[in-house]
C-alpha cells in the first residue's frame, strides 16, 4: 500500500502521537519512514529582528532541537523494526513538508493537528491546515 | 494497526475515488469498514421547498434520495467484497460532519477516512466544508484523501 510514509515533527509531545501512528503504518504496510523536521526560517527571523538573537546562533540551537527530535523518530521506528531516513531543513514548515513530500515522492504525509504552538484555541493548527490544503497526497492527521 | 475505518462518502466522484483507497487501506491492515453516507438535511429542506406541491410529495423526496444513498454504499460494499474486505453500510440523515463525527465514536473506530472534497467541488475550495468540519472536531485520526 505504502512505500514512504513522511512523518513531520516539530518535537512536541503532540506530534510524537502522531509519529508513533506513522510509525504502526510504516510497520503494518512495510513502507519507509521519512521522519521530517523544519526549522521555522519565520522564526530565526523575529527572534534576529525583534529580541536581537544572533542568526547564527538561533539557527544552530534550532538545528539541534530539530536533530533531537528527528533521532527520536529514529529511535521510535528502530525499536518497531521499520527503516527510516530523517532530514532537518530549513524553510517555511508547510511549503518545505509539501514540497519534500513531492520531491521525495511519498505516499502519505502524518501529521499531528497542532504543533508546539499548539494552543488550543486553534481547531487545527495552521502548518496542518496549510499541508492540507496544497499536499497533493494523502494527509493522515492526529489529533 | 486500525481495527475499524469510517469511510466517509457522498456519492462524488472525489470521494468515490477515496472510498476506494479507503478499501485497499484497509485491505493492507486488515481492517473493517463502516461506510457512511449522510443525506444531508439541509438539502432535503430546500429540495422540498422547491419540489413539494409540484406533484412530489415529502415521501417521494425521501424515497428517491434513500435509494439514491443505498446505492452509493453498496457500491463501496462492492468494492470491499471485490477486494476481501468486510464493509458495513450505513445510512443517515442530519448534517453530514456532525453525523460523520457522530458515527465514529459510535462505532468506535480508529480511523476516518474522506476525501478532501465532496459533491461540492474542487474548483471553489482548497479543502471541502465537511472535510474541514471534521477536521476540526474529530478526536480520532482523520486521513483526508486528494
Amino acid at each position: 500500500m505504502y512505500d514512504r510514509i513522511l512523518v513531520a515533527t516539530d518535537g512536541s509531545a503532540k506530534s510524537k502521537v502522531a509519529v508513533q501512528h506513522g510509525v504502526d503504518l510504516a510497520k503494518a504496510t512495510g513502507a519507509k519512514l521519512l521522519g521530517v523536521y523544519i526549522v521555522n526560517e519565520v522564526v530565526v527571523a523575529s527572534a534576529v529582528r525583534q529580541l536581537g538573537a544572533d542568526k547564527k546562533d538561533i539557527e544552530t540551537k534550532l538545528h539541534a532541537s530539530g536533530e533531537k527530535a528527528v533521532a527520536d523518530i529514529k529511535k521510535m521506528a528502530d525499536e518497531a523494526g521499520v527503516a527510516v531516513e530523517t532530514m532537518v531543513k530549513s524553510g517555511a514548515p508547510a511549503n518545505m513538508i509539501v514540497d519534500l513530500a513531492r520531491t521525495e515522492g511519498v505516499d502519505l504525509i502524518v501529521m499531528g493537528s497542532h504543533g508546539e504552538s499548539g494552543v488550543t484555541k486553534l481547531l487545527i493548527g495552521s502548518v496542518v491546515q496549510k499541508v492540507l490544503y496544497w499536499a497533493t497526497c494523502p494527509v493522515l492527521v492526529v489529533r | 494497526m486500525y481495527r475499524k475505518i469510517l469511510i466517509a462518502t457522498d456519492g462524488s466522484d472525489p470521494s468515490m475515488k477515496a472510498s476506494r483507497y479507503g478499501v485497499k487501506l484497509a485491505k493492507s491492515l486488515a481492517s473493517r469498514v463502516t461506510v457512511l453516507y449522510v443525506i444531508n438535511e439541509t438539502a432535503i429542506s430546500k429540495a422540498m421547498a422547491s419540489l413539494v406541491g409540484r406533484g412530489f410529495s415529502e415521501e417521494d423526496l425521501r424515497r428517491t434520495l434513500k435509494n439514491s444513498a443505498e446505492g452509493i454504499v453498496a457500491e463501496v460494499s462492492k468494492m470491499g467484497d471485490a477486494a476481501g474486505v468486510c464493509v458495513e453500510p450505513l445510512i443517515r440523515e442530519g448534517d453530514p460532519a456532525l453525523r460523520i463525527l457522530d458515527e465514529a465514536g459510535i462505532e468506535e473506530v480508529d480511523l476516518i477516512l474522506m476525501g478532501s472534497h465532496g459533491e461540492g467541488g474542487i474548483s471553489s475550495r482548497l479543502i471541502g466544508s465537511v472535510a474541514q468540519k471534521v477536521l476540526n472536531w474529530s478526536e480520532t485520526p482523520v486521513m483526508v484523501v486528494r
